[in-house]
């Protein structure tokens, strides 16, 4: 077991189950208090990054994330892929002769 | 709001002031959907126009940039199925959603014990990302597209498309796990990483 995992198992008070299904988190939608598996943190991972789990939940991602030695690299991944599509295709600006042309087409509809 | 009052001057400064800042962030998506500059160009035009005509139809304040993107989108679609017969409309809708999402990325079987924490991505030059994501069917690209370039959350993307949010994240999900092995793909030819054996841990 890692360090990781045994930090993991400490917080989680022996819960933290390491993806077998048998943890004590039961099926999605766990309690306050309980800890999520790693199957439930991939699971939640794509809307987790794109900011859309409630507070509670993305709080518990996040810390999945933190403790898990498993599951963090999924987590670098996904991050890398997003970067590497950010920075290919990201805050282009329309060339000037399209803001001028536009401009003209609207002046143009305006007098209509 | 009547028709009237919006095409008015007052209207058409509102026009100027809140439709036209978005032409760069209109322009980008346009790219992305018609994949060439001048093609571009011509649906920015066409959607910039439209959207003036359109304006009485706006509600002000409200989300002006989704409401262009909707526009460019529909004028895009409209164009392609021009240049189809109907049974290849057909044929394109039918189980395009097909079998579920799953959660574990299949890109990260390929490269785990090799580069698991995906650093290969970072080595692949802009122009193979951009023409992977260019060759994305069309619900697939504008889901990455709009979510992952532009920012917009997911009940914004399904106004704009039109579906539950449920098919948005369906689409995004599964457009990002296609993009992300087409790029697995292109770096292992490139030597980026190696291609796993299975003999790794």
């Amino acid at each position: 077991m890692s360090l990781f995992e045994r930090i993991g198992r400490l917080l989680a008070g022996g819960r933290f189950s390491g993806g077998n299904g048998a943890s004590g988190a039961g099926p999605v939608g766990s309690s306050e208090d309980e800890t999520i598996s790693c199957m439930e943190a991939v699971t939640f991972l794509q809307e987790y990054l794109d900011g859309e789990l409630p507070e509670a939940m993305e709080d518990k991602v996040e810390s999945h994330f933190d403790v898990c030695a498993r599951c963090y690299p999924h987590l670098q991944l996904e991050e890398s892929f997003r970067a590497a599509v950010r920075r290919a295709a990201a805050g282009r600006s329309a060339p000037p002769e399209l803001k001028s042309r536009v401009a003209e087409l609207v002046a143009r509809a305006e007098r209509e | 709001m009547s028709g009237d009052t919006r095409t008015d001057e007052a209207g058409k400064a509102d026009f100027e002031v809140e439709a036209l800042p978005h032409l760069d962030a209109v322009y980008r998506f346009a790219l992305r959907l018609a994949g060439s500059p001048p093609a571009a160009d011509d649906l920015v035009q066409e959607t910039f126009l439209r959207a003036y005509r359109a304006w009485a139809q706006y509600t002000p304040g409200t989300n002006c940039k989704s409401w262009l993107f909707t526009i460019c989108r529909n004028v895009f679609l409209r164009q392609q199925e021009r240049g189809k017969r109907h049974d290849e409309i057909v044929e394109e809708n039918v189980n395009r959603e097909g079998p579920g999402y799953d959660p574990i990325n299949p890109v990260w079987s390929e490269a785990r014990g090799v580069d698991p924490e995906g650093t290969f991505f970072g080595k692949i030059v802009d122009e193979e990302v951009v023409r992977a994501i260019d060759e994305l069917p069309e619900e697939y690209r504008t889901a990455v597209v709009l979510s992952d370039l532009e920012g917009l959350a997911y009940a914004e993307i399904a106004e704009l498309m039109g579906v539950p949010v449920g098919t948005v994240k369906s689409r995004l999900f599964r457009g990002r796990q296609k993009l992300q092995m087409v790029l697995y793909d292109y770096a292992v030819e490139m030597g980026y990483i190696a291609r796993r054996t299975g003999t790794e841990a």
